[in-house]
């Protein structure tokens, strides 16, 4: 429910907001009296500080709408009100003095005299002792509220905290937290301890925090979180004794203390923190064992002068102008050590003040007597006593005048005087205090701050002002924000703000603009100030860690790059092996930014102009490197590079990408020669080797030839297959030992010699006994093995010798494998001694003949077996497939990505059954074979009821495919062969059109071919084309309703 | 090489010049089957070309045909084809859509 707001808590609230900021107590009670007038209308408010010893009032400042100021000291007995009210403790509420019994009638004038006719004074009392007094008062009568006389006292109660609030915050407990924040980062210990009391008697305490000088100073480890008795169990009672009365009583100590417990001497400064009830000491101490000897007696020195500080005391003094002489009561006789009651004279009173004040006092005293003069004063000055000890008085005086204008002349004047000795030395104290902080503050190496509870700047120590090189108004006034590097400035100020609206600790590392211009890495610590619950604002330390956080920096920076040059020898490595394992330039430069994407580079693309028929380029994003490579026969190539982490891109990755350049740009280089030689061994073996194999549409035959894996050298493995009389075929692998030119002039001594005996001899083992004597060159005896067989398709019959040749293998039709170990004899070129032997078994169609030579199964420290082994399994696995994928499948399964020492043939033979016997035409590369083509293969569909629409299809297809072999397979080359195979699958009518030339480049493609392949690509399915070294084959399959 | 590939047929509807194809078109006779229609369309007000006798025919054969009506359609003369949709010719000229450019019938007209 909304309601208007009360205006006495609106006054409350306003009176609380403007004491707040307000430390100095004769500010809090100008402040608060002057509020307070205001709102009660009253026409005269003060606050009036009891001193019982002295049984006076002090009245420090007021608010009055008519004159004059009370400000001053009086006797209890002037203000009678008030002393009614410290025997009742009661309120007194005074409506009108003309007829209150409470106010004696001789006084009432004196009241009237000054504007008082009405009254209402509160009475503060702390420990049960009365403290101060407010009162308000009136001119006119005034008959007050019980809720004028409640909102007093809430004043009164409210000045009363403010004071106390600020004294502690001018006094030590605002330089507990400068301390604070100061000695954790200096050499002296800190600690806070919470004192734990049985029966009011301390019995132990436990740390709650240290600083890092604590553990050095004391050698107690980890001390936060354990007590004392737990840490040292025999520590001397005193220890507790000490911080248990600073914990109960709050005033601070400062001593020098030998512990034998941890042999060691302390000098210790402890002062109680926070909410009294929590019993928090903060102790700062020093290790002093070392110099206490020293100290002893200055220590004793000390002791005996603070004992002979005495009670404070009131004197009383009355001043006679017109002889000036003063009279003095007893005490002011004690304090002047004039024992008599005599009037002294005026100059004799003097020469006893401090010189230093003397002159001021008497001009002062002076004054006040003169005609136009105050007629009263106070001061406070030092006297000198006999023995040369000092004695601070306060001093009132007030003087009665006669006459008036320059007729005006004092008569008299009395005064008092107030020993405040104690109050002096305290406030000496307290200045010592403060002056120590900002010479710590000052002289640490440390930047200190402090801001108010707005979180404005509201200090900052010289250090901070030399840093910078700034004014402290300027920083105060926000500037050192400009200083944070802009990099971290926003997150600092943010972390900063974050902390201090949650009024948490504060700790960040920055980097902080320093007064020559250089940034420096800075650690600043902040904590939350509180006083009694109220939020003062922080303390924070800041110190320079640049070098400490360079070193750092430099030890990471150094790991990294012990770490980046293990993870670059590694790829270094990868690369090298991975890129000499792979034969052709393309092959290694793919490979390479293959292996440099993505952990190294997010994006590498390798040009080398007549290597690589187009740039290799992987990843993504621009480069921002570009690395020579110093190959390619045209210009040289180039490897272009983008980081993985942009970040991290530095002189090592760039020196390091330099070196993989190098190292990479050798490799492929070597491959690109290494191709060229591998290139010529490889034609060369071809050359020697039968391109065409023997032409059957009964059995199918497919044979290959893989060089060993330095691939430089021509080999002595060879093959070959040919038709004989009566439609039998001629097959034959073998192996001529060693490499070379010698191996391949008798490879192809035998293979000129086998195909001339083949047509006259029937028998495999006279074939090889003939063969023997081609074996031996001019240059001594060369070794061979090899198989031969004769197959007739019509019943199958494999008629078999093996000169010392791998054993070959058959799969059956059921996938039953079967080694072929007959007729075997010794290896040819050992002379015809020996006796050669054959085998005949028959193949049921559909069975495959694999023979091979032992490239294919060999391995270095390997058993033979295992390798047969392997072949078997690769065998039953492939063995649906057709003879020239038979081949391929196997040498992959075999010889796997490894390259393979030796090199090695394969040849697979099988022998079709009558209705998947495949459609195969080969013929030369001319438009006006394609009818015959046409005639060949309607044949063939009719003899498998093939449907005449997938007929339409498949030959409009084949033609499709046949005309674009004739018309672009051999432009401007010698005219080639076309080869032609239609096999009957599950999926349907497979068909093979295979060239054997250079297409034109894909650019050129007119759009006559265009359609043509639209054509092919509408009735058939799965079609490829793929173009190769050896020309190009066009592979697509026809569906079928129904499979012949 | 004996008997050619194919042989065409020329008559005259109205002022129609008809041409009948009769055999195969192929790469090794194409060219030379549209050199001859062109001529023997010299001078024709409207065209009609029947394929029903054509027993093979691919991209080749849709490449003469699709440069006779391109010649054609310039001189403003019009040109029909005659294909059954089951014939050789059917299929391929459905394969290639060049029955969607020009008018197509069963039968002769």
């Amino acid at each position: 429910m909304a309601s208007e707001r009360d205006p006495r808590s609106g006054f409350l609230l306003r009176l609380r907001r403007q004491l707040r900021p307000l430390v100095d107590y004769v500010a809090i009670q100008r402040e608060a009296t002057q509020l307070l007038g205001d709102f009660l209308e009253a026409d005269r408010v003060f606050f009036s500080e009891a001193d019982i010893g002295l049984n006076q009032w002090v009245v420090r400042t007021d608010f009055f709408r008519v004159g004059p100021s009370l400000v001053g000291i009086y006797p209890f007995t002037d203000w009678p009100m008030i002393d009614r009210a410290v025997k009742t403790g009661e309120p007194v509420v005074i409506a009108d003095i003309a007829n209150s019994p409470i106010i004696p009638v001789e006084q009432r004038g004196e009241f009237e005299s000054i504007g008082i006719r009405s009254l209402l004074s509160v009475m503060l009392v702390k420990d049960e002792r009365p403290v101060a007094a407010l009162v308000v008062t009136q001119a006119e009568p005034r008959a007050w509220a019980q809720t004028d006389v409640e909102l007093v006292t809430e004043v009164a109660d409210k000045i009363w905290a403010a004071i106390v609030r600020g004294r502690a915050e001018i006094g030590f407990a605002r330089s507990e937290e400068r301390y604070r924040a100061l000695f954790n980062s200096m050499d002296q210990g800190f600690c806070i301890v919470e004192v734990y009391f049985e029966d009011e008697v301390a019995t132990d305490y436990r740390f709650l925090e240290t600083n890092p000088m604590f553990e050095e100073q004391t050698g107690l480890h980890e001390a936060v979180g354990r007590t004392m008795r737990e840490l040292v169990p025999d520590l001397e009672e005193h220890w507790f004794e000490i911080y248990g009365r600073v914990a109960a009583s709050g005033q601070p100590v400062r001593f020098s203390q030998e512990s034998e417990a941890m042999g060691r001497w302390f000098d210790v400064y402890a002062f109680r923190i926070g909410d009294p009830s929590a019993n928090q000491v903060a102790i700062l101490f020093t290790d002093i064992t070392a110099r206490k000897l020293a100290e002893d007696r200055l220590t004793e020195s000390e002791e005996r002068a603070r004992t002979a500080i005495e009670v404070a005391q009131l004197g009383t003094f009355r001043f006679d102008p017109i002889t000036n002489t003063f009279v003095f009561d007893e005490r002011m006789q004690a304090l002047w050590e004039h024992k008599s009651p005599d009037p002294i004279s005026a100059h004799e009173v003097l020469s006893r003040i401090h010189p230093d004040h003397r002159e001021r006092i008497d001009t002062l005293v002076r004054s006040s007597l003169r005609p136009d003069g105050e007629g009263e004063y106070t001061t406070e000055f030092p006297i000198v006593l006999s023995t040369g000890e000092e004695r601070w008085l306060f001093a009132r005086a007030k003087a009665h005048f006669r006459g008036k204008g320059r007729q005006r002349k004092a008569v008299s004047a009395i005064g008092s005087v107030v020993d405040i000795t104690q109050r002096k030395l305290a406030e000496v104290a307290l200045r010592q205090s403060e002056e120590r902080f900002r010479q710590l503050a000052d002289t640490a190496p440390v930047l200190i701050w402090l801001n108010d509870a707005e979180d404005q700047a509201e200090y900052v120590n010289a250090e901070y002002i030399r840093f910078t090189g700034k004014p402290a108004e300027a920083l105060l006034g926000g500037e050192w924000q400009a200083l944070v590097h802009p990099d971290d400035r926003d997150e600092y100020v943010s972390s900063f703000q974050t902390c201090t609206a949650e009024r948490r600790r504060f700790e960040a590392e920055f980097r902080f603009l320093r007064a020559d211009g250089e940034y420096r890495w800075m650690l600043s610590v902040g904590v939350p100030r509180f006083e009694q619950g109220t939020y003062l604002g922080y303390v924070g330390s800041t110190s320079d860690i640049h070098d400490r956080k360079l070193a750092e920096a430099s030890q990471r920076a150094r790991e990294d790059s012990e770490r980046r040059r293990r993870q670059e020898a590694e790829l270094l490595n990868l690369i090298m092996s991975q890129l000499e394992a792979i034969d052709s330039v393309p092959g290694r430069a793919r490979r390479l930014v293959e292996l440099l994407v993505p952990d190294f580079a997010s994006f590498a693309s390798i040009q080398i102009p007549g290597e690589l028929p187009e740039k290799i380029t992987i990843g993504e994003g621009e480069p921002t490197v570009q690395l020579h490579l110093p190959i390619g026969t045209v210009r040289p190539g180039t490897l272009r590079l983008r980081f993985a982490d942009p970040a991290a891109e530095s002189r090592t990755d760039h020196l390091f990408a330099r070196e993989i350049a190098e190292r990479a740009a050798l490799l492929i280089g070597n491959a690109r020669l290494q191709a060229e030689q591998v290139r010529v061994a490889s034609e060369l073996q071809k050359a020697l080797l039968p391109v065409a194999s023997v032409s059957s549409t009964e059995v199918e035959v497919a044979a290959r030839y893989e060089s060993g894996s330095d691939g430089l050298e021509v080999g002595g493995d060879w093959y070959d297959s040919f038709n004989l009389r009566e439609g039998r075929i001629g097959l034959a692998v073998g192996d001529v030992v060693g490499a070379g030119l010698e191996a391949a002039a008798a490879m192809g001594r035998i293979r000129t010699a086998l195909v001339a005996l083949a047509s006259q001899t029937e028998s495999p083992a006279q074939l090889l006994d003939q063969l023997d004597e081609f074996v031996s060159g001019p240059n001594g005896s060369e070794f061979a093995t090899a198989f031969y067989a004769t197959l007739d398709p019509a019943n199958g019959r494999l008629s078999y010798a093996s000169a010392a040749h791998p054993p070959p293998l058959l799969i059956t039709p059921d996938e039953e494998l079967l080694w072929l170990e007959g007729g075997r004899s010794l290896p040819l070129g050992l002379g015809r001694s020996s006796k050669r032997s054959e085998a005949t078994l028959t193949m049921a169609p559909g069975s495959v003949l694999i023979v091979y030579s032992d490239g294919l199964v060999e391995r270095r420290g390997e058993s033979l077996n295992v390798g047969l082994a392997r072949l078997a399994d690769a065998a039953r696995t492939h063995a649906k497939s057709s003879a020239e994928d038979l081949c391929e499948l196997i040498v992959r399964d075999l010889r796997g990505g490894l390259g393979a020492s030796d090199d090695t043939v394969i040849m697979c033979v099988r022998l079709l059954p009558a209705d998947s016997r495949p459609f195969r035409r080969r013929f030369p590369a001319r438009p006006e074979e394609l009818s015959a083509l046409r005639v060949g293969v309607r044949g063939w569909l009719d003899e498998r009821e093939v449907d005449s629409q997938e007929q339409i299809d498949l030959i409009l297809a084949l033609g499709e495919a046949c005309s674009n072999a004739v018309e672009h397979a051999y432009r401007d080359q010698p005219r080639g062969e076309v080869d032609v195979q239609i096999r009957v699958e599950r999926a349907g009518l497979a068909v093979q059109v295979r060239d054997f030339g250079v297409w034109k480049e894909p650019n050129q493609i007119d759009q006559k071919r265009r359609r043509g392949t639209d054509i092919m690509k509408k009735l058939t399915e799965s079609f490829r084309r793929e173009t190769g070294e050896q020309g190009t084959v066009v592979a697509f399959t026809v569906p079928m309703r129904v499979p012949g | 090489m004996s008997a050619p590939l194919a042989t065409l047929e020329v008559g005259h509807k109205g002022n129609r010049t008809t041409i009948k194809i009769i055999g195969e078109i192929d790469l090794s006779n194409a060219s030379a089957l549209g050199r001859q229609i062109e001529t023997a369309l010299g001078g024709a007000a409207a065209a009609e070309i029947d394929l029903s006798q054509v027993g093979f025919m691919d991209s080749q054969g849709v490449r003469i045909l699709f440069q006779v009506w391109q010649q054609l359609s310039d001189d403003g003369i019009p040109l029909s084809l005659v294909a059954p949709a089951d014939s050789f010719a059917g299929h391929v000229l459905k394969l290639t859509r060049l029955s969607d450019l020009l008018p197509v019938h069963e039968t002769p007209e």
